[in-house]
């Protein structure tokens, strides 16, 4: 009798436990439905003020983030200047060819930008010749202050050369760039901002030298090939970053650890999203 | 005070405010607007830097017959202003001379330049195909894998081919695409408020 309790009850906590996770289910998918109905800025919104109030936490010191650590690139870049440097040759760098100065493409030429800039301050410290070639005219006069006033401190260094080269068209381009590298025996390349795919013909030319070669985008179809034919390679969002790592400041290096938190979230999301269509909701926005 | 920092981050604050609060909002229209042309003008002043700056260097390579260069800077400059002159006479960009050169020798040698570098682009592939490494190995079986579905051979030899790739395709592919998507918008997102922070400086040149 008192075995057959135990069964009832059990088989009540069950339908209890049954009922209460379909429930649960139906009110998350009415919320589905209700985000769903949402305008798609207004998702937008929400999570653009998530993000951002989470990085702006780190940066104002409000919430103490984990630090992020170096990626292999960080340290590499000055062993490269320091290399050519004894070598007595020259570095080439090019931060991308970007389509003009807005959306999020001239945002990666931005955080090219940010990280040549470092590594013309750390040419400027040891007087290595520093070559910057771009096709990019709208930012030339950017490109200019930002290498140029590098080497304000050290007027005895060698100064930076900046090299226009103009047209749209990239194979021609990246002829002239594998050209003057090999012409010039450059000791490196770095090459980091968002390429296109003639970018292919530069990484099989820089692999034919003896240059040490650096490349990132944030373009993934060209990743892979990079991965595999330059020393260092910088994908997607280490780009955004590396830029605040070399700086080395407390608050941007949180804000990077930062960065880490919301992708915990996201995958949290992921997750959630994996659960509930295997579950029959759809969580599709 | 034009050079302070504060200056610049001010208007960049004031400037992203303006184009959020139209994206989001749909709040002053025109002057987002008007803030996307300045963007056109700025890069046309920056085309004329560039012009300047480029023709300052091959000066001053033909002035000191820069060995194996001032040659090609006299054939460059030439060239260059040649065609610039050409495209400003009216009607403008559509002058005959002009539109002759585009046609007749613009246009020919881009497409010879862009038969030629193909070969250029399989030594690249092909050098991307040596297995030095654990991720080259993976970047050539995969390839190999690619080709074989795409070409009719391929599923003539096996027919597990084109099911693999299918496979590459839909599944590692696209799993890694989103994943560098999704880190790549909230580190540019970042970037944006570090910048507007006044904390990401380093592209702008030195610390004010």
């Amino acid at each position: 009798m008192i075995v057959y309790g135990c069964v009832f009850i059990k088989i009540d906590i069950i339908k209890v436990f049954i009922i209460c996770g379909k429930l649960y289910i139906r009110s998350i998918g009415k919320l589905i439905v209700a985000i769903k109905t949402m305008s798609e800025k207004v998702i937008d919104l929400i999570f653009f003020v998530l993000i951002s109030g989470i990085i702006i936490s780190a940066l104002t010191k409000w919430v103490k983030f984990p630090k992020a650590k170096p990626i292999p690139v960080t340290n590499a870049l000055r062993d490269i200047v320091g290399r050519c440097t004894e070598m007595g040759r020259s570095i080439f760098t090019d931060p991308g060819r970007w389509a003009g100065m807005s959306g999020s493409r001239a945002m990666a030429g931005f955080a090219g930008l940010s990280i040549l800039s470092h590594v013309a301050h750390l040419c400027a410290e040891v007087d290595c010749k520093f070559v910057l070639v771009t096709q990019n005219a709208a930012a030339l006069p950017l490109i200019t202050e930002a290498i140029e006033s590098r080497y304000l401190e050290y007027p005895s260094s060698k100064p930076p050369e900046i090299r226009f080269l103009p047209g749209v068209s990239g194979n021609p381009y990246e002829n002239v760039f594998i050209s003057m590298v090999e012409r010039e025996k450059a000791g490196a390349v770095i090459s980091i901002g968002p390429v296109g795919t003639s970018v292919g013909l530069r990484v099989g030319g820089i692999s034919r030298t003896d240059a040490m070669s650096v490349m990132g985008t944030d373009r993934v179809d060209l990743v892979a090939l990079m991965a595999v034919c330059c020393d260092y390679i910088v994908i997607g969002e280490e780009m955004f970053a590396l830029g605040a790592l070399l700086g080395g400041e407390e608050a941007l290096l949180s804000s990077i650890g930062a960065q880490d938190i919301i992708k915990a979230l996201i995958i949290g999301l992921i997750l959630l999203g994996l659960i509930l269509v295997n579950l029959g909701v759809p969580f599709t926005l | 005070m034009l050079k302070s920092r504060w200056t610049f981050l001010t208007l960049t604050a004031l400037a992203a405010c303006v184009i959020w609060g139209n994206y989001f909002f749909s709040l002053w229209p025109s002057l987002a607007k008007s803030l996307k042309n300045t963007l056109v003008f700025a890069g046309a002043f920056g085309l004329g830097v560039g012009i300047y700056r480029m023709t300052r260097q091959h000066t001053k390579f033909i002035q000191s017959r820069k060995e194996n260069q001032w040659i090609y800077s006299i054939l460059f400059l030439g060239t260059y202003f040649l065609i610039l002159i050409l495209g400003l006479l009216p009607p403008l960009t559509r002058n005959e001379t002009f539109l002759w050169f585009y046609y007749n020798v613009g246009l020919p040698i881009d497409a010879t330049m862009g038969a030629i570098v193909a070969f250029f682009y399989i030594q690249g592939a092909a050098r991307g195909f040596k297995i030095r490494s654990t991720d080259s190995a993976i970047l050539a079986v995969s390839s190999i894998i690619m080709i074989m579905r795409n070409a009719p051979i391929g599923a003539m030899i096996w027919g597990g081919f084109p099911i693999i790739g299918d496979w590459i395709l839909s599944v590692p592919t696209t799993g890694t695409f989103r994943g560098i998507i999704i880190g790549t918008g909230i580190g540019l997102i970042a970037m944006v408020i570090r910048t507007i922070m006044g904390k990401e400086r380093s592209f702008y040149g030195r610390d004010n």
